[in-house]
């Protein structure tokens, strides 16, 4: 179902596990890394690899939100709205962001360049407020250095 | 029972060790609130509403009740102001996103969520309605409506599905408020048992065919048993004025019917219910003229079907009359059908329609009489052995109960079937056989050295059939749970397990299973050869000799090693089987027999609540053509079916919900079934209906035209039911009367 190099890491996952679905999480990433998002298909598929059912998948991937079930733009902002963040100033970042690229909290630019999230703690309270991009952390951000940031990743 | 000594507020109370402090708590009388919680599944510990503060052994958190186990000596405070306000403030969370839609809400009237916000909670709210998550409220299976924005996420239901039904057919998706019910694919395809709703604290889960009918304090609620399989499931049936609306086991006061299945029923108890009042029942008594069937009065139907009968029978004699009854009529019906043909008719053919797929009994019980199981049994069993069935589809109490041992005691689990099951996914072992050869394994596990043979018969291995038949050698108790695969011989050895492979292996004990296999393989050639064995004359002494009736009020806590579940096809299969309503018994012919010989030795047909043509195994219009041969053919029954359709007299009767009766289950339980409604149309109950006819062909059975007369006839006659009475048993708790109270303790799950 995957590329080659895509199932022989998911082999080599799964076998690093007493139990096959302990591999769910790592498992879900390869699929997202494979179609940008976890497809119908994907869950289909990781179940019966991993002996799970497919309520079972639906719910880890739904619940976490580094999962996604649609497609999302290359670059995804994630700015914490958790207590420390959301008292440093947060909310307002959060909503210049999304004037800056015309896209709703939740939303993916036309372009599918940007996807703008809020989420909850990203354990960064000390450097607070921290926007994830992708796998990168920025912390104690401001609407300046989140311009900067944007504009680079344009 | 080893008891601890528990202090809670300051009070001094004693609790089963080890008990669940929320259930030790309510078993003294003190209840506390809860969502997740729920008797017979596992914690979960999400809701938080069970919270008190632990003394001794000291702890500085609060805890939660429902997963802390009761230790001696343990102090508990349940009530205080901190944690008053940690319940308070628990509720407030909860109703963050509800939408306080009550008066449009099914649930409203018997909503845990209500209650508990009524009894724990504030008046007001500090969440504004533009905050809340919406969600739309949507149809998710052909049974199950739901609300998402009224949930508390407690995750009975999910668990309910998981854990009972082993569907995981339902699952919360997204987190935090965002949490909702569904599933991957946003529809649910299950099997509709409907116990995800019933276990629902809150009006998120609804049922479809419920859904605004009507409110719950409109309903009246009558304790009784579902006649759909036969475990026989007790259940509270909610009627409004004439129409019986919804059966659950148990409404959302936590009031349950208190039967053997606790808090469990199936799609066929809940949702088939309509039948009652399908347009399909029959309204009138019906006499045929020429090609149609015109209404008539009950006098005239019954007068003219007793004049009939009594023509025939002066014509071409007693025995030219067949009597049949459905395994599904209440123990009052088969009694009084069985004293009509024998006292009335004079004819020795009588017998309920059991020709196939039924346990055949009379081979079951022939040399002896087994323990029975019960769901208890079965629910604490070390190895259960599922031989020829699957309770999966036919008997889904059962299943339960299999996957209750299971998972709850780590039973031992095998299967020996011919087609699939969703029970495999519990079983240590399961081995699909070639159809028809489930037989081989019983011999195979009676007598080792017919492993190989067996082997050979089913296309298994040896080796898997030796674990098996270890198992059950070393096991304490087992249960044999079968099916009407099971036949002949093999069905006849059953009854030597106990003798055979429960006596230790010493070598006296391995002569006398030498014995035995010889005595049964001489039974077996000579049940062969020769008719049957002949059964004494009169078929009550025959059943004396079954000391496992009993009732259900006093779970068997059986002696013997082995204990078995006959998975019969009906709902009182094993009671008219006691009442001696089969042919074996009266020494005439089976259902089937009266039917090949119709228009032959047979002139006239009496059939009580069986619909012949759809129950035709082979081609129905050699059926049809056969009926059609009759002099006469009357139909008592519910619904106007095929065979209805082409009899002389059709004789409207009641449904469970409009009769009362006693019906015997799988278990050999008896259990009163209540009236929930009255009569549809001019229904009568079949006793009486076959009591007015023998009244007019001159014989009285006495009954005073009281139904309780019945059985007082029953108790003094057929021995096992000496002493019971109808109002013994519908007293009895349980199966039988409501519990009243807010949380009746133990009446939630199995335990
Ligand atoms: S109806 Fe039964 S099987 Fe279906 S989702 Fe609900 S609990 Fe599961
Ligand atoms: S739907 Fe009902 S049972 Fe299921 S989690 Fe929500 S409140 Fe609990
Ligand atoms: S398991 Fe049998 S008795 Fe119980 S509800 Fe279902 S059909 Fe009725
Ligand atoms: S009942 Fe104990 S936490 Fe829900």
């Amino acid at each position: 179902m995957y590329t080659e190099s895509n199932e022989k890491k998911l082999d080599e996952i799964i076998s690093h596990y007493p139990v096959k679905r302990s591999a769910i999480l790592p498992a879900l990433y390869i699929a997202q890394d494979e179609h940008g998002h976890v497809t119908d298909d994907d869950i289909r598929y990781l179940a019966k690899r991993l002996d799970m059912r497919v309520n079972e998948v639906e719910e880890v991937v739904t619940f976490y939100s580094m999962y996604s079930r649609k497609p999302i733009g290359k670059y995804k902002l994630q700015v914490c709205r958790t207590l420390s963040c959301m008292l440093q100033g947060a909310e307002q970042i959060t909503e210049h962001i999304s004037h800056k690229l015309g896209c709703e909290i939740g939303g993916t630019t036309p372009d599918g360049k940007f996807t703008l999230q809020e989420v909850e703690c990203l354990g960064y309270c000390d450097l607070a407020p921290c926007l994830q991009v992708n796998f990168d952390y920025h912390e104690k951000i401001s609407t300046e250095s989140v311009d900067q940031l944007i504009d680079s990743l344009k | 029972m080893e008891t601890v000594k528990i202090t809670i507020n300051g009070q001094e109370l004693t609790a089963p060790k080890g008990e669940l402090l929320i259930e030790a708590c309510e078993m003294n009388g003190i209840y506390l609130p809860r969502f997740c919680h729920f008797r017979g599944l596992t914690p979960q510990a999400s809701c938080r509403m069970c919270v008190v503060r632990v003394d001794n052994p000291k702890i500085p958190k609060l805890q939660t009740a429902c997963t802390m186990p009761v230790s001696d000596g343990m102090v508990v405070t349940t009530d205080s102001q901190e944690i008053e306000e940690v319940r308070s403030a628990m509720i407030e969370f909860l109703l963050s996103n509800h939408p306080v839609d009550c008066p449009v809400c099914d649930r409203a009237g018997e909503c845990e969520l209500q209650d508990q916000t009524y009894g724990f909670g504030e008046d007001r709210t500090r969440s504004q309605y533009g905050d809340k998550e919406n969600f739309l409220e949507r149809q998710i299976s052909p049974f199950i409506y739901n609300d998402p924005q009224r949930c508390v996420v407690c995750k009975r239901c999910t668990r309910v599905c998981e854990e009972w039904m082993d569907e995981f057919a339902i699952t919360t998706i997204n987190r935090g408020s965002a949490t909702l019910i569904s599933s991957f694919t946003g529809w649910v395809e299950c099997s509709d048992c409907g116990n995800c709703v019933d276990v629902c604290p809150t009006g998120t889960l609804l049922h479809v065919p419920y859904k605004y009918v009507a409110r719950p304090w409109d309903l009246k609620q009558t304790p009784t048993v579902c006649n759909f399989c036969s475990d026989g499931c007790s259940m509270l049936a909610g009627s409004r004025s004439e129409n019986l609306i919804r059966t659950v086991a148990r409404d959302g006061r936590g009031r349950t019917a208190g039967g053997i299945n606790h808090d469990f029923l199936c799609a066929l108890g809940r949702y088939t219910i309509d039948s009652v009042h399908s347009k399909e029942r029959v309204e009138r008594p019906m006499i045929r003229r020429g090609e149609q069937l015109i209404p008539a009065t009950w006098d005239e139907a019954l007068s003219y079907v007793a004049k009939r009968l009594a023509e025939i029978k002066a014509q071409s004699g007693a025995n030219s009359i067949g009597v049949i009854s459905s395994g599904r009529l209440f123990n009052e019906d088969q009694h009084t059908l069985k004293r009509f043909a024998a006292e009335a008719l004079e004819t020795k053919n009588a017998d309920f329609h059991h020709d196939h797929d039924e346990i055949d009994l009379d081979s079951f019980f022939k040399y002896g009489v087994p323990t029975i199981a019960t769901q208890e049994h079965i629910q604490n069993a070390d190895t259960i052995l599922l031989i020829g069935s699957d309770p999966n589809e036919e008997n889904p109490l059962t299943a339960f109960s299999i996957r209750w041992a299971v998972r709850q005691k780590a039973a031992r689990f095998f299967i020996v079937n011919s087609m699939p099951s969703r029970l495999e996914r519990q079983a240590s072992l399961s081995l699909r056989v070639r159809e028809g050869s489930e037989s081989a394994v019983i011999h195979a596990l009676l007598d080792e050295s017919k492993i190989g043979d067996a082997a050979e018969a089913t296309g298994t291995s040896a080796e898997d059939l030796r674990a098996i038949r270890s198992a059950l050698v070393e096991s304490a108790k087992v249960v044999v749970v079968f099916g009407d695969e099971l036949q002949g011989a093999a069905l006849e050895s059953l009854s030597l397990f106990e003798s055979s492979i429960a006596t230790p292996s010493s070598e006296v004990a391995a002569a006398a299973r030498t014995a035995h296999i010889d005595a049964l393989q001489r039974q077996v050639k000579s049940s062969n050869s020769t008719q049957k064995p002949s059964i004494n004359e009169n078929p009550y002494t025959y059943i004396v000799e079954h000391p496992t009736l009993e009732v259900a009020t006093e779970p068997v806590k059986s002696e013997t090693k082995f204990s078995f579940v006959p998975l019969v096809r009906y709902s009182n299969s094993i009671g008219a089987w006691q009442m001696g309503m089969s042919s074996a018994i009266s020494g005439g012919m089976t259902a089937q027999a009266m039917l090949n010989a119709s228009g032959g030795g047979i002139k006239a047909l009496f059939v009580a609540g069986e619909d012949l043509i759809a129950k035709a195994e082979g081609d129905v219009t050699i059926v049809k053509s056969q009926l059609d041969k009759l002099e006469l053919l009357v139909v008592q029954d519910m619904f106007m079916n095929d065979t209805a359709k082409v009899a002389d007299v059709v004789l409207p009767v009641t449904s469970f919900a409009e009769s009362q009766g006693t019906q015997v289950n799988n278990g050999s339980q008896v259990q009163f079934v209540r009236r929930s409604i009255p009569p549809v149309g001019q229904a009568r109950p079949d006793w009486m209906v076959v009591n007015s006819i023998a009244k007019m062909m001159g014989v009285d059975f006495g009954y005073q035209g009281q139904l309780k007369n019945v059985f007082k006839d029953i108790s003094d006659h057929v021995a096992g039911y000496a002493g019971l009475s109808h109002n013994m048993l519908a007293n009895e708790e349980p199966p039988g009367s409501i519990l009243q109270g807010r949380r009746p303790t133990g009446s939630t799950g199995p335990n």
